[in-house]
């Protein structure tokens, strides 16, 4: 009976579920920046790209609004492309034109989820559209910088993205 | 009481000849035992006659066989009689434009209208369908299944194309009127024309929508009511925003 019972153990320490694999996870925090000049930015369309050598692009885990009021809610962007390392992040404010940042701006932050040990993601972000307050275009340019980069071990089977990392944002 | 008269078998009598000569020559007897015949009767009635009980496996396989005969007869008839082909027309008129049958024939005339008289026909065709033998249809959405094949007006279809979720652009290079060509290149959702839809179009249309401005288009229909709710709210500028940071082969 003994026996029946170990065997049975041992069995199901062969074909149980398996034990939270440890892996290396890093997060990525970019900040896209628009620099609109002395014209108020009233909206904007930004084209944000992350690419890997040699793997699979990183996650884009969330999308935070920018610094200034206008714009601080989260830009409309396709969740369908997360994983994809290409997204199209948009937003306009109907704020005042004189309550609408100038210069350089911080419109979002992408925070991303990059995978095991390998090279640097590179982000860049391209300006594809930009207005003022009356929706009218204006020139203006986007760049992205990494804002935040946080290195952490994360359980595979009981992550929630942030649970055992710490996160060091710049204030 | 009429004691000549043959006596009346009840279960002989209600039993088919056949039955009933078997079962005289199986109990070699005159005539069918009469609690036998009872049954015999009774059992022939549920069971044998013509007085079946559809119920429980012999429903089902009914039901399946006259459901298989149905089928088959219909795959019959439509081999026999080919039904006849959807969506092509000898005269092509109007691409999946947004807008009622009064506003094509509108814009069918103008089309005529803007060419010489002698080109009339080719002009209005080349206006709603594209340079000859190019993509300008294949672009327009579900209705296109075939590239450069002409596409039939259906009023009342979204503007959009519903396979894809975009919005269609047309090709009209050949149209001479400026305004024609301006009017028939102008992408739905654009409403600046600036010759795409981006996220200005979708910040105008908010304004206008605060502002109460929101205003009709010329050809009769709601050019700003992308939803086709016959409303202009902010759902409205919620599908230009959707359409705007859409990427391709996402998901």
């Amino acid at each position: 009976m003994n026996a029946i019972a170990g065997l049975i153990l041992f069995a199901s320490s062969l074909f149980g579920p398996p034990r939270p694999e440890q892996t290396h996870t890093r997060v990525l925090s970019v900040d896209i920046v628009m620099d609109s000049g002395d014209q108020p930015l009233g909206a904007y369309q930004v084209e944000f790209t992350v690419a890997r050598d040699g793997s699979k692009p990183p996650r884009v885990m969330a999308v935070e609004g920018g610094e200034a009021a206008a714009f601080a809610a989260s830009p409309r962007y396709d969740a369908k492309a997360v994983r994809g390392g290409r997204l199209i992040l948009a937003g306009f404010s109907l704020e005042a034109e004189e309550n609408l940042p100038k210069g350089r701006t911080r419109v979002a932050r992408v925070h991303l989820r990059v995978e095991g040990p390998g090279p640097q993601p590179t982000a860049t972000a391209r300006a594809m559209v930009a207005g003022n307050g009356r929706a009218e275009r204006i020139e203006a340019s986007a760049e992205a910088t990494v804002a935040a980069d946080v290195t952490g071990t994360i359980g595979r089977a009981d992550h929630d993205g942030w649970g055992k990392a710490r996160i060091d944002r710049p204030r | 009481m009429d004691t000549n008269t043959t006596p009346n078998h009840e279960p002989e009598a209600h039993l088919p000849p056949r039955v009933a000569r078997a079962l005289r020559e199986a109990y070699a007897a005159p005539e069918v035992p009469e609690g036998l015949g009872e049954v015999l009767r009774t059992e022939f009635g549920r069971h044998g006659g013509r007085g079946r009980e559809w119920r429980g496996r012999r429903l089902i396989w009914a039901s399946a066989g006259m459901a298989a005969s149905v089928l088959v007869g219909v795959m019959v008839i439509r081999v026999v009689w080919p039904p006849a082909t959807v969506g092509v027309s000898p005269q092509p008129l109007a691409m999946n434009m947004p807008s009622t049958g009064e506003a094509s024939s509108r814009r069918e005339m103008a089309a005529a209208d803007a060419a010489p008289s002698g080109e009339k026909t080719d002009a209005a065709k080349l206006a709603f369908e594209g340079p000859a033998g190019g993509s300008g249809g294949a672009e327009l959405g579900e209705g296109v299944a075939v590239p450069g094949s002409p596409v039939v007006a259906e009023p009342g279809r979204s503007l959009a194309d519903r396979s894809t979720g975009r919005f269609g652009s047309s090709s009209v290079s050949n149209v001479a009127d400026p305004m024609l060509k301006a009017a028939l290149s102008r992408q739905v959702g654009d409403l600046d024309e600036s010759g795409s839809v981006d996220v200005l179009d979708a910040m105008l249309l908010a304004i206008r929508v605060r502002d109460g401005l929101a205003k009709k288009d010329l050809s009769g229909g709601l050019i700003e009511d992308l939803n086709r709710d016959d409303s202009i709210d902010r759902l409205d500028v919620e599908t230009i925003l959707r359409q705007v940071v859409r990427v391709e082969g996402a998901g």
